[in-house]
């Protein structure tokens, strides 16, 4: 398994969490992730419900995007995203298997990726979520997002990345 | 029963006006196309190679989602509107496609593009 790591920490039920950038020998336990993904959390359609379009989305998040895991006894329990959009942007995304949420992973996986985001000159980042979404907006609230548009179904929110200094 | 197509200028919604153009063309009924005036030319200038009557309207001091509705209770056939895709694969409605959705007198088939466009 790959071994750029970024975090480790405990999780809320005392699990070990380790946070690494995505390689390719993370990819079967990263597919075995969305393979077991409870089909109900699904957000605007994705992970893709089809298991072949599934495959082919994650491998255009792997091949386009930055990405990062969260692992916990070699098995992935989370991932993150960075994706390039034609405006020199980048589209957030954050999965966490359903054994593994409301216990704190999901705010260190999005940091530990806003920060290998940042010193890899990603300076804005954006994400598309849906309004009734409450433990996504706090979570991308608490992150430093700030929201820049809404409807009553989605809303856009931004976060500006800032150079790292030294 | 022509289906009611919404194009504006985006590559989404020309592949729907291409898959429309395909349903009308086998169904052989023709199309409308609800645009505006400045896509016109070349919402005609493609149906050609389709071999498909289309018939365009310009909303003109309305919101194109008012015509649209109307147009499609006029047509009794369904209403062909394009979603778009994100980077990370997202399916994104907005409100004027979720007010379609929700005013619209009959079906309406949304097409999403593959691939973010």
């Amino acid at each position: 398994m790959g071994t750029d790591v970024l975090a480790r920490f405990t999780d809320r039920l005392g699990r070990r969490i380790a946070i690494y950038v995505y390689d390719p020998s993370w990819y079967s336990a990263l597919l075995e992730m969305y393979r077991t993904f409870d089909p109900s959390q699904q957000a605007q359609g994705i992970p893709p419900l089809h298991p072949l379009r599934m495959e082919r989305w994650l491998q255009t998040l792997l091949e386009e995007g930055i990405n990062v895991v969260a692992a916990c006894d070699g098995r992935v329990v989370g991932h993150a995203v960075l994706v390039p959009d034609r405006a020199d942007a980048y589209e957030l995304a954050i999965f966490v298997h359903q054994d593994f949420q409301g216990a704190g992973i999901g705010s260190r996986l999005l940091r530990a990726l806003l920060e290998l985001g940042r010193q890899r000159g990603v300076r804005e980042v954006w994400l598309s979520v849906e309004t009734w979404n409450h433990r996504a907006l706090s979570l991308y609230r608490n992150a430093g997002f700030r929201k820049v548009e809404g409807d009553q179904w989605e809303q856009i929110w931004k976060l500006e990345l800032h150079a790292p200094t030294g | 029963m022509r289906p009611v197509l919404w194009l504006v200028d985006r590559p989404e919604s020309w592949q729907a006006f291409r898959y429309a153009l395909e349903l009308a063309a086998r169904r052989r009924s023709g199309l409308v196309v609800v645009c505006d005036s400045d896509l016109a030319g070349r919402a005609r200038s493609e149906a050609e190679a389709y071999r498909v009557p289309v018939e365009v309207r310009t909303p003109v001091g309305e919101p194109p989602e008012v015509l649209l509705v109307r147009t499609a209770e006029e047509e009794g056939a369904e209403l062909i509107v394009a979603a778009s895709r994100t980077p990370t694969g997202k399916v994104v409605l907005g409100d004027r496609l979720t007010a379609l959705l929700l005013n619209a007198p009959g079906p309406v088939v949304v097409f999403k593009p593959p691939r973010p466009s």
